[in-house]
Protein backbone atom coordinates (compact mmCIF):
# COMPACT_ATOMS: atom_id res chain seq x y z
CA UNK A 1 0.00 0.00 0.00
CA UNK A 2 1.43 3.38 -0.64
CA UNK A 3 1.69 5.91 2.01
CA UNK A 4 3.12 9.58 2.06
CA UNK A 5 6.09 10.51 3.71
CA UNK A 6 5.67 10.57 7.74
CA UNK A 7 4.82 13.77 8.84
CA UNK A 8 4.74 15.28 12.77
CA UNK A 9 1.46 13.90 12.98
CA UNK A 10 -0.55 11.74 11.41
CA UNK A 11 -3.51 13.81 11.03
CA UNK A 12 -1.56 16.27 8.67
CA UNK A 13 -1.00 12.97 5.84
CA UNK A 14 -3.80 14.30 3.89
CA UNK A 15 -7.94 12.81 3.63
CA UNK A 16 -7.02 10.60 1.21
CA UNK A 17 -3.96 8.90 2.80
CA UNK A 18 -4.67 5.74 5.28
CA UNK A 19 -3.13 6.35 8.29
CA UNK A 20 0.02 4.68 9.67
CA UNK A 21 -0.19 1.74 11.51
CA UNK A 22 1.66 1.16 14.77
CA UNK A 23 1.60 -2.20 16.87
CA UNK A 24 1.50 -2.05 20.30
CA UNK A 25 3.00 -4.93 22.06
CA UNK A 26 2.45 -4.02 25.57
CA UNK A 27 1.10 -6.04 28.91
CA UNK A 28 0.05 -3.49 31.36
CA UNK A 29 -3.22 -1.97 29.95
CA UNK A 30 -3.47 1.11 31.52
CA UNK A 31 0.06 1.93 29.60
CA UNK A 32 -1.69 0.37 26.35
CA UNK A 33 -4.86 2.49 27.18
CA UNK A 34 -2.63 6.09 27.26
CA UNK A 35 -0.49 4.77 24.57
CA UNK A 36 -3.32 4.22 22.27
CA UNK A 37 -5.23 7.47 23.24
CA UNK A 38 -2.23 9.50 22.52
CA UNK A 39 -1.57 7.95 19.28
CA UNK A 40 -4.97 7.99 17.92
CA UNK A 41 -4.58 11.84 18.75
CA UNK A 42 -1.62 11.98 16.63
CA UNK A 43 -3.64 10.64 13.62
CA UNK A 44 -2.30 6.98 13.76
CA UNK A 45 -3.74 3.90 13.47
CA UNK A 46 -3.57 1.03 16.42
CA UNK A 47 -3.45 -2.39 17.05
CA UNK A 48 -2.49 -3.48 20.54
CA UNK A 49 -1.63 -7.05 21.95
CA UNK A 50 -0.57 -8.11 25.04
CA UNK A 51 1.89 -11.45 23.97
CA UNK A 52 4.64 -12.07 22.04
CA UNK A 53 2.51 -14.99 19.77
CA UNK A 54 -0.02 -12.07 19.20
CA UNK A 55 2.97 -9.65 18.66
CA UNK A 56 4.10 -11.94 16.08
CA UNK A 57 1.33 -13.11 14.28
CA UNK A 58 0.11 -9.18 13.98
CA UNK A 59 3.41 -8.68 12.60
CA UNK A 60 3.31 -11.41 10.07
CA UNK A 61 -0.41 -10.80 8.97
CA UNK A 62 -0.76 -7.24 9.04
CA UNK A 63 0.60 -3.99 7.84
CA UNK A 64 1.81 -2.27 10.51
CA UNK A 65 4.72 0.66 10.21
CA UNK A 66 6.06 0.75 13.64
CA UNK A 67 6.26 -1.62 16.47
CA UNK A 68 6.03 0.27 20.04
CA UNK A 69 7.65 -3.07 22.21
CA UNK A 70 7.77 -3.43 25.76
CA UNK A 71 10.31 -6.14 27.18
CA UNK A 72 7.85 -7.84 29.53
CA UNK A 73 4.74 -9.56 27.63
CA UNK A 74 2.30 -11.92 28.97
CA UNK A 75 3.65 -14.89 27.43
CA UNK A 76 7.35 -14.24 27.69
CA UNK A 77 9.59 -11.41 26.96
CA UNK A 78 9.88 -9.04 23.69
CA UNK A 79 12.79 -10.68 23.03
CA UNK A 80 11.19 -13.39 21.26
CA UNK A 81 9.44 -10.62 19.00
CA UNK A 82 13.01 -9.25 18.12
CA UNK A 83 14.45 -12.46 17.08
CA UNK A 84 10.81 -13.18 14.94
CA UNK A 85 11.28 -9.75 13.58
CA UNK A 86 14.69 -10.27 12.27
CA UNK A 87 13.57 -13.65 10.26
CA UNK A 88 10.16 -11.99 9.59
CA UNK A 89 10.44 -7.88 8.12
CA UNK A 90 13.79 -6.92 9.70
CA UNK A 91 13.68 -3.08 8.33
CA UNK A 92 10.42 -2.66 10.05
CA UNK A 93 11.59 0.05 13.01
CA UNK A 94 10.99 -1.39 17.14
CA UNK A 95 10.71 1.18 19.71
CA UNK A 96 11.37 -0.39 22.66
CA UNK A 97 9.66 0.85 25.57
CA UNK A 98 11.30 -0.30 29.38
CA UNK A 99 11.94 0.59 32.59
CA UNK A 100 14.75 -1.72 32.76
CA UNK A 101 18.19 -0.47 33.23
CA UNK A 102 20.17 -0.95 30.11
CA UNK A 103 23.58 -1.70 29.63
CA UNK A 104 24.84 0.40 26.60
CA UNK A 105 26.38 -2.36 24.91
CA UNK A 106 23.04 -4.95 25.77
CA UNK A 107 22.24 -6.79 22.73
CA UNK A 108 18.86 -6.09 22.65
CA UNK A 109 19.75 -2.24 21.72
CA UNK A 110 21.32 -3.27 18.69
CA UNK A 111 18.19 -5.02 17.70
CA UNK A 112 15.91 -1.77 17.98
CA UNK A 113 15.44 1.80 15.91
CA UNK A 114 15.03 3.50 19.51
CA UNK A 115 14.63 2.94 23.35
CA UNK A 116 12.36 4.56 25.00
CA UNK A 117 13.02 4.62 28.98
CA UNK A 118 10.28 5.11 30.95
CA UNK A 119 8.67 7.15 32.54
CA UNK A 120 8.85 9.20 29.11
CA UNK A 121 6.11 11.90 28.41
CA UNK A 122 4.02 12.05 25.08
CA UNK A 123 6.51 14.29 23.68
CA UNK A 124 9.04 12.14 23.36
CA UNK A 125 6.74 9.40 22.23
CA UNK A 126 5.20 11.46 19.72
CA UNK A 127 8.89 12.68 18.52
CA UNK A 128 10.23 9.04 19.05
CA UNK A 129 7.34 7.58 16.67
CA UNK A 130 7.16 10.13 14.19
CA UNK A 131 11.16 9.37 13.79
CA UNK A 132 10.95 6.10 12.82
CA UNK A 133 8.08 5.45 11.47
CA UNK A 134 8.31 4.23 7.76
CA UNK B 1 23.52 -18.43 42.70
CA UNK B 2 23.21 -21.69 43.83
CA UNK B 3 23.27 -23.21 40.49
CA UNK B 4 22.51 -26.63 42.00
CA UNK B 5 19.29 -25.54 44.58
CA UNK B 6 18.18 -23.21 42.48
CA UNK B 7 18.45 -20.67 45.26
CA UNK B 8 19.95 -16.78 44.84
CA UNK B 9 22.03 -15.73 47.47
CA UNK B 10 21.47 -12.61 49.85
CA UNK B 11 23.08 -10.26 47.90
CA UNK B 12 21.76 -11.41 44.40
CA UNK B 13 18.11 -11.11 46.19
CA UNK B 14 18.66 -7.34 47.32
CA UNK B 15 19.91 -6.41 43.87
CA UNK B 16 17.19 -8.02 41.88
CA UNK B 17 14.62 -7.12 44.18
CA UNK B 18 15.71 -3.09 43.89
CA UNK B 19 15.76 -3.94 40.47
CA UNK B 20 12.27 -5.10 40.51
CA UNK B 21 11.40 -2.27 42.29
CA UNK B 22 12.71 0.32 39.95
CA UNK B 23 11.10 -1.21 36.95
CA UNK B 24 7.85 -1.72 38.30
CA UNK B 25 7.55 2.12 39.96
CA UNK B 26 8.22 3.19 36.28
CA UNK B 27 5.04 1.87 35.18
CA UNK B 28 2.27 3.59 36.96
CA UNK B 29 4.71 7.25 36.93
CA UNK B 30 4.38 6.42 32.98
CA UNK B 31 0.82 6.08 33.41
CA UNK B 32 0.63 9.13 35.69
CA UNK B 33 3.02 11.44 34.01
CA UNK B 34 1.03 11.23 30.24
CA UNK B 35 -1.77 11.37 31.96
CA UNK B 36 -0.80 14.79 32.63
CA UNK B 37 0.81 15.47 29.63
CA UNK B 38 -2.92 15.16 28.04
CA UNK B 39 -4.67 17.38 30.47
CA UNK B 40 -2.39 19.89 30.34
CA UNK B 41 -2.51 19.92 26.34
CA UNK B 42 -6.40 20.33 26.94
CA UNK B 43 -5.97 23.03 29.26
CA UNK B 44 -3.90 24.54 26.69
CA UNK B 45 -6.15 24.39 24.28
CA UNK B 46 -9.29 24.58 25.88
CA UNK B 47 -8.49 26.77 29.17
CA UNK B 48 -9.59 23.75 30.98
CA UNK B 49 -8.95 19.95 31.80
CA UNK B 50 -10.84 16.90 32.02
CA UNK B 51 -10.32 13.77 31.96
CA UNK B 52 -12.97 11.19 30.59
CA UNK B 53 -13.97 8.39 32.97
CA UNK B 54 -11.54 5.63 31.04
CA UNK B 55 -8.81 8.22 31.44
CA UNK B 56 -9.65 8.34 35.65
CA UNK B 57 -9.64 5.06 35.89
CA UNK B 58 -5.77 4.58 34.76
CA UNK B 59 -5.13 7.71 37.12
CA UNK B 60 -7.03 5.67 40.06
CA UNK B 61 -5.18 2.38 39.08
CA UNK B 62 -1.98 3.59 38.94
CA UNK B 63 -2.22 5.45 42.33
CA UNK B 64 -3.15 2.03 43.62
CA UNK B 65 -0.14 0.26 42.17
CA UNK B 66 2.14 2.76 43.75
CA UNK B 67 0.63 2.32 46.81
CA UNK B 68 0.78 -1.18 46.74
CA UNK B 69 4.38 -0.67 46.04
CA UNK B 70 5.05 1.80 48.88
CA UNK B 71 3.13 -0.96 51.27
CA UNK B 72 5.30 -4.05 50.03
CA UNK B 73 8.75 -1.81 50.87
CA UNK B 74 7.13 -0.95 54.31
CA UNK B 75 6.70 -4.83 54.74
CA UNK B 76 10.33 -5.85 53.60
CA UNK B 77 11.79 -2.77 55.75
CA UNK B 78 9.97 -4.42 58.40
CA UNK B 79 11.27 -7.44 57.52
CA UNK B 80 14.93 -6.68 57.60
CA UNK B 81 14.48 -4.33 61.22
CA UNK B 82 13.11 -7.75 62.95
CA UNK B 83 9.61 -5.74 63.56
CA UNK B 84 7.76 -8.37 61.56
CA UNK B 85 5.70 -10.18 63.60
CA UNK B 86 3.56 -13.66 62.52
CA UNK B 87 0.84 -14.90 63.22
CA UNK B 88 1.05 -18.62 63.29
CA UNK B 89 -2.26 -20.52 64.63
CA UNK B 90 -2.98 -24.34 64.01
CA UNK B 91 -5.14 -24.48 60.86
CA UNK B 92 -5.49 -26.89 58.04
CA UNK B 93 -3.81 -27.41 54.84
CA UNK B 94 -7.06 -26.78 53.22
CA UNK B 95 -7.49 -23.08 55.16
CA UNK B 96 -4.46 -21.83 52.87
CA UNK B 97 -4.92 -23.24 49.62
CA UNK B 98 -8.55 -21.59 50.36
CA UNK B 99 -7.50 -18.52 51.23
CA UNK B 100 -4.85 -18.85 48.74
CA UNK B 101 -7.45 -18.77 46.13
CA UNK B 102 -9.63 -15.50 47.98
CA UNK B 103 -6.02 -13.47 47.58
CA UNK B 104 -5.25 -14.35 43.94
CA UNK B 105 -6.14 -11.37 41.24
CA UNK B 106 -8.59 -12.07 38.85
CA UNK B 107 -6.18 -12.94 36.42
CA UNK B 108 -4.66 -15.92 37.58
CA UNK B 109 -6.48 -18.98 38.04
CA UNK B 110 -5.23 -21.94 40.33
CA UNK B 111 -5.73 -26.07 39.42
CA UNK B 112 -5.23 -28.05 42.25
CA UNK B 113 -3.44 -31.18 40.48
CA UNK B 114 -2.10 -32.80 43.74
CA UNK B 115 -3.19 -31.93 47.38
CA UNK B 116 -1.07 -33.66 50.35
CA UNK B 117 -3.03 -36.57 52.46
CA UNK B 118 0.11 -36.60 54.70
CA UNK B 119 0.14 -32.95 55.71
CA UNK B 120 -3.05 -31.77 56.91
CA UNK B 121 -2.52 -29.38 59.38
CA UNK B 122 0.42 -26.91 60.75
CA UNK B 123 0.90 -23.86 62.69
CA UNK B 124 0.65 -20.89 59.77
CA UNK B 125 0.43 -17.25 59.46
CA UNK B 126 -2.52 -18.00 57.04
CA UNK B 127 -3.44 -15.04 55.57
CA UNK B 128 0.65 -14.02 55.03
CA UNK B 129 1.46 -17.51 54.00
CA UNK B 130 -1.38 -17.40 51.10
CA UNK B 131 -0.24 -13.96 50.44
CA UNK B 132 3.31 -15.18 49.52
CA UNK B 133 1.93 -17.88 47.34
CA UNK B 134 -0.54 -15.79 45.34
CA UNK B 135 2.23 -13.64 44.89
CA UNK B 136 4.54 -16.90 43.75
CA UNK B 137 1.66 -17.83 41.51
CA UNK B 138 1.18 -14.27 39.85
CA UNK B 139 5.32 -14.72 39.27
CA UNK B 140 4.59 -18.18 37.87
CA UNK B 141 2.12 -16.72 35.68
CA UNK B 142 4.39 -14.02 34.44
CA UNK B 143 6.80 -15.68 33.55
CA UNK B 144 5.46 -19.14 32.24
CA UNK B 145 2.98 -19.14 29.50
CA UNK B 146 1.12 -16.49 30.34
CA UNK B 147 -1.92 -17.92 29.84
CA UNK B 148 -3.38 -17.03 33.53
CA UNK B 149 -3.51 -21.46 34.11
CA UNK B 150 -1.30 -21.86 37.23
CA UNK B 151 -1.33 -25.65 38.43
CA UNK B 152 -0.70 -25.97 42.10
CA UNK B 153 0.84 -29.33 44.06
CA UNK B 154 0.56 -29.51 47.54
CA UNK B 155 2.65 -32.42 48.90
CA UNK B 156 4.67 -33.06 52.21
CA UNK B 157 8.42 -31.18 51.69
CA UNK B 158 11.88 -32.28 52.61
CA UNK B 159 11.53 -32.52 56.09
CA UNK B 160 9.25 -33.73 58.82
CA UNK B 161 6.28 -31.75 59.46
CA UNK B 162 6.96 -29.31 56.40
CA UNK B 163 4.98 -28.94 53.05
CA UNK B 164 5.70 -27.94 49.75
CA UNK B 165 3.30 -25.42 47.45
CA UNK B 166 4.85 -26.50 43.87
CA UNK B 167 3.29 -23.83 41.34
CA UNK B 168 3.47 -24.60 37.56
CA UNK B 169 2.89 -22.49 34.24
CA UNK B 170 3.45 -23.98 31.22
CA UNK B 171 5.63 -26.56 29.56
CA UNK B 172 9.47 -27.08 30.19
CA UNK B 173 11.43 -26.63 26.92
CA UNK B 174 15.01 -25.60 26.21
CA UNK B 175 17.67 -24.29 28.61
CA UNK B 176 16.87 -22.85 31.97
CA UNK B 177 17.10 -18.97 32.24
CA UNK B 178 17.74 -16.41 34.72
CA UNK B 179 14.67 -14.68 36.54
CA UNK B 180 16.22 -11.49 36.68
CA UNK B 181 13.89 -8.50 37.67
CA UNK B 182 11.31 -10.28 35.60
CA UNK B 183 9.76 -12.40 38.38
CA UNK B 184 8.53 -8.76 39.40
CA UNK B 185 8.78 -6.97 42.71
CA UNK B 186 6.26 -8.95 44.72
CA UNK B 187 8.28 -12.41 43.82
CA UNK B 188 10.95 -11.02 45.63
CA UNK B 189 8.95 -9.88 48.48
CA UNK B 190 7.57 -13.67 48.67
CA UNK B 191 11.04 -14.98 48.82
CA UNK B 192 11.74 -12.39 52.22
CA UNK B 193 8.13 -13.17 53.29
CA UNK B 194 9.00 -17.29 53.14
CA UNK B 195 12.25 -16.90 54.41
CA UNK B 196 11.22 -15.15 57.44
CA UNK B 197 8.66 -18.49 57.94
CA UNK B 198 11.84 -20.87 57.60
CA UNK B 199 10.76 -21.73 54.33
CA UNK B 200 12.80 -22.32 51.08
CA UNK B 201 12.18 -21.39 47.60
CA UNK B 202 13.60 -23.49 44.48
CA UNK B 203 12.80 -22.33 41.45
CA UNK B 204 13.24 -23.31 37.53
CA UNK B 205 12.66 -21.37 34.40
CA UNK B 206 12.80 -22.38 30.72
CA UNK B 207 10.96 -21.01 27.62
CA UNK B 208 7.98 -20.14 28.52
CA UNK B 209 7.90 -22.31 31.42
CA UNK B 210 8.13 -21.73 35.54
CA UNK B 211 8.42 -23.44 38.32
CA UNK B 212 8.45 -22.42 42.03
CA UNK B 213 8.45 -25.34 44.79
CA UNK B 214 8.02 -23.37 48.62
CA UNK B 215 8.75 -25.71 51.07
CA UNK B 216 7.35 -24.30 54.31
CA UNK B 217 7.86 -25.81 57.92
CA UNK B 218 4.63 -27.04 59.24
CA UNK B 219 5.35 -25.60 62.98
CA UNK B 220 5.17 -21.96 62.79
CA UNK B 221 8.72 -21.03 62.48
CA UNK B 222 9.77 -17.36 62.33
CA UNK B 223 9.26 -14.11 64.46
Amino acid sequence: MLRSPPTFRGEERGPDVPPMRILIAEDEQLVTRLLRTVLRQAGYDVKDVRSAAEAIAAIREEDVQLVLLDMHLADGTGLRVLEALAELRKQLPVVLMTGEDLEPDDPRIRLVSAVLRKPFDVGELEETVRRHIA
Amino acid sequence: MDDEAGRPSGTELRAALLGALSHELRTPLTSLGMLLDLARRQAAQTGEARLDADLLRVFELSLRELQRLADGIQEISRIERGIWQLQPQPAALREVVERLRAVLPESVQLTITEEAPAAPSGRWDVGRLAEALADLAVAANRLGAGTGAVALEVRPGRSRGSVEFRLRSGEPAGENLPFGTDAGFRYFRALSVIAIMGGTVVARRTSGYVEIAADIPGGGEGT
